[in-house]
């Protein structure tokens, strides 16, 4: 992989990627005709938002492989996008209420997707601080894989609630059904933006289980040292 | 004119992006000097 398509081309490849859906969300896209300008904080919004419940699937994803198999990897892949996820989960926290506020006129509302977004970012802090606070390793990534499979319950619900409920936060644009789709170019300005950020969340990743291969590499040499010390 | 909402939520998704990449990065910096001071220390061992 790293071969084949270096990190440093990701990195390249993730900046023209953003700066060309930064074009789009500002130069292409239409102005929306109620709420103006301040809808353009929808592209991040929403592209982050999906980013965040697709790292939850991962997180779920290499729980079951961690508990199923017990490899390191699935372990390592489960906490890398636990981490980057909740970069994303914070993003759509932060931008959701200042798109609100001059939207609806309030801040925050305890309706359905609020809530169960709120519920998804409170599940990223617990896993980790499972983390980061049980000392024994092994435990640790068995509690916070525990953590990963069962938090998964909120993504679906928290993905359907706009279309189960009728709540606060808007009816779905993406796959919403008949009469809920966006202008051909804020179509293609949000599309753009979602694909820069897997981009981005795909670069994180990869920093992350760089950063766990090193931290595995640390504590075998500290292990021949304490060896060698020994002997 | 540009829009207060629009400016800090733009601001702060890259800011939090930056900070994070930021962070890793530092991280990752860390533990490849101590992969270097370990094997040396067990080099002259």
């Amino acid at each position: 992989m790293k071969k084949i398509f270096p990190p440093t081309l990701h990195l390249v490849l993730t900046y023209a990627w953003l700066i060309v859906a930064t074009y789009l969300i500002f130069l292409y896209a239409p102005q929306e005709a109620t709420m103006g300008e301040v809808q353009r904080i929808f592209y991040v919004h929403a592209s982050a938002g999906e980013t965040a419940l697709l790292a939850y699937f991962l997180v779920f994803l290499g729980s079951v492989g961690y508990l199923w198999k017990r490899w390191d990897a699935a372990d390592d892949f489960a906490h890398g996008a636990a981490e980057v996820g909740f970069v994303f989960c914070t993003c759509v926290l932060v931008t959701g209420p200042l798109w609100a506020k001059p939207a609806w006129g309030i801040w925050w509302a305890w309706d359905w997707r609020l809530t169960l977004t709120f519920v998804l970012w409170l599940l990223y802090v617990a896993y980790l601080m499972l983390r980061s606070y049980v000392i024994n390793p092994g435990r640790a990534a068995v509690l916070a894989a525990v953590v990963g499979i069962i938090g998964f319950v909120d993504v679906p619900i928290d993905y359907m609630a706009i279309r189960w409920w009728r709540t606060q936060h808007p009816q779905p644009v993406i796959f919403g059904g008949e009469n809920s789709g966006l202008d051909p170019r804020m179509w293609v300005a949000l599309l753009v933006t979602w694909g820069a950020f897997l981009c981005l969340f795909a670069y994180l990743l990869r920093q992350y289980l760089r950063l766990a291969s090193l931290r595995r590499e640390v504590a075998h040499l500290r292990r021949l040292r304490r060896s060698s010390e020994e002997a | 004119m540009c829009n207060v909402y629009l400016v800090l939520a733009y601001g702060l998704v890259w800011g939090i992006f930056t900070f994070y990449a930021w962070v890793i990065h530092h991280r990752q910096q860390r533990l490849e000097k101590e992969v270097e001071d370990l094997k040396r220390a067990l080099a002259q061992q």
